[in-house]
């Protein structure tokens, strides 16, 4: 048995030496690419202004030393698309164009559209990220079919691309995906709609009847984010949405859109809620400011049993435009111990946001 | 005498192409990948322009910015920032430390090479 064990050992040791090694190696059989490669690119063809400027024989010179290297073995292959890709993302301007045109020359898209037509999932997001990076719309057909993936991954990849390169149908995605999205999905798609500059931003409400409930809160960020009053209404007919974080982010949506017309309806509601959804209201209250919910706000305040209702109503007084904070810290010695100490928490800038 | 440029940044890529760039229009480079590097280098040379990142390892980049201002030999040398960050409060915030410019990332070579070369005109003609 201590013989056996001892020879498994010494076999996991081997075999990590020996992953070590490869992993060396390739790091720097990678960084020697990573030189030569950016040399090729830096002296040749990054130093000039436009692609016009470049001499015809210049171009195709580089592009035939860059292609013998491509050709020679994988780790130029990957290290020459990565480069492409990296200088595309960071760099802006004129020179871009150049390495569009250097990586349409050396027909380095077709490799990247072969990782799109790959069986990994792994393969494709990495392919779908290189499109995106490259801005590539010639792609764009082959990006379509994976829009279809069985792949979550690689569908929302692919939907950020779409996103990214601004195809026309790059809102569908809100009526077709069926599956629920992971935060980091919702992440990834928000950073792709706001972070594309124009972009041509549809009316976020007509995809709130998707079943999708993931889909429902991405559209609330984003009508949010865009100030779209017009959804106001539609979001007040789902406040009696099955899903209390559907209706959570309703709610909180009202008060960061400052939509005071509707606050009679979300005291209505608030009896009917969790103290989840019961805090949430006090603080979208809180920034909607008006008298009413000013004497609401302060009722809560002054008879919450529940320490959560107490510490959102006292951070929605704190945020209350209106003058609930002075009258109620007017009368400061007329408020018990348990009282005074919660406002004066969130008298604290770094406090005055609630827990919410 | 050549001009001579420090580039604080630890995106090596962006740093190297940025160097060669900078070579061509005949000026000296000298690289520092962290906080820790930029200020000894800027401890021992008197450079003609900073160029910094302000996420960068070790120092962050604002106290980085506030001890070259506080140094004995680049306190009057030009500061230009380049980062990725891009709201409107901490750029302005980050100009009111007194830095010549803020450029947000991506960037423009071109844009970059063609500021540096004013702040340089404009320092030469200040002295």
């Amino acid at each position: 048995m201590a013989f056996f064990s001892f020879i498994l050992i010494v076999i996991t040791l081997i075999v990590i030496f020996c992953n070590r090694v490869r992993k060396v190696r390739k790091e720097k059989a990678v960084a020697k690419a990573e030189d030569i490669i950016f040399e090729e690119l830096s002296e040749h063809l990054l130093t000039y202004d436009t692609v016009t400027d470049i001499p015809e024989e210049e171009m195709n010179d580089t592009v035939c030393k860059l292609n013998k290297l491509k050709n020679q073995d994988k780790v130029f292959r990957r290290t020459m698309v990565h480069l492409m890709v990296y200088f595309q993302m960071n760099l802006r301007g004129t020179v871009t164009n150049i390495i569009s045109s250097a990586y349409s020359r050396l027909k380095l898209r077709e490799f990247t559209r072969g990782k799109l037509r790959s069986y990994f999932w792994f393969k494709k997001t990495q392919g779908l990220t290189e499109v995106q990076g490259m801005r590539d719309g010639h792609s764009l057909p082959e990006v379509q079919n994976l829009i279809d993936d069985s792949n979550q991954d690689v569908r929302v990849a692919a939907y950020n691309v779409l996103l990214k390169l601004k195809a026309n149908n790059c809102f569908d995605f809100m009526v077709d995906e069926k599956e629920e999205l992971s935060e980091w999905h919702q992440i990834m798609l928000e950073d792709g709609v706001v972070k594309t500059p124009g972009l041509e931003i549809p009316d976020f409400k007509i995809y709130l009847t998707t079943e999708c409930n993931s889909i429902i809160l991405l559209c609330i960020k984003l009508i949010v984010y865009y100030r779209q009053y017009n959804a106001v209404p539609k979001l007040l007919s789902m406040l009696d949405h099955e899903q209390e974080d559907v209706r959570t982010k309703i709610i909180e949506a009202l008060g960061s859109l400052n939509s005071d017309n509707y606050e009679e309806r979300l005291i209505e509601k608030y009896p009917e809620e969790t103290i989840k959804n019961k805090s949430a209201i006090l603080i979208a209250l809180g920034q909607m400011g008006s008298t009413l919910s000013g004497d609401f706000i302060k009722k809560k305040f002054l008879g919450a049993k529940n320490f959560d209702i107490l510490e959102n109503a006292a951070a929605a007084i704190i945020s209350h435009p209106g003058r609930l904070k002075d009258s109620l810290t007017a009368n400061m010695s007329e408020l018990d111990e348990k009282h005074q100490a919660i406002l004066q928490h969130f008298e604290e800038p770094l406090n005055a946001y609630g827990s919410v | 005498m050549k001009k001579r440029i420090l580039i604080v940044d630890d995106e090596s890529l962006v740093t190297k192409y940025l160097k060669a760039r900078l070579k061509q229009e005949n000026l000296a480079v000298d690289i520092a990948v962290d906080g820790q590097e930029a200020l000894k280098k800027a401890k021992n040379h008197k450079y003609d322009l900073i160029l910094t990142d302000l996420m960068i390892p070790n120092v962050a980049g604002r106290e980085l910015i506030m001890q070259i201002q506080e140094s004995m030999l680049n306190a009057e040398t030009p500061i230009i920032v380049l980062s990725s960050l891009s709201s409107d409060e901490l750029i302005v915030d980050v100009l009111a430390t007194g830095v010549k410019d803020y450029i947000v990332k991506p960037f423009s070579v071109n844009v970059i090479v063609a500021k540096i070369k004013q702040l340089l005109q404009l320092s030469l003609k200040a002295a």
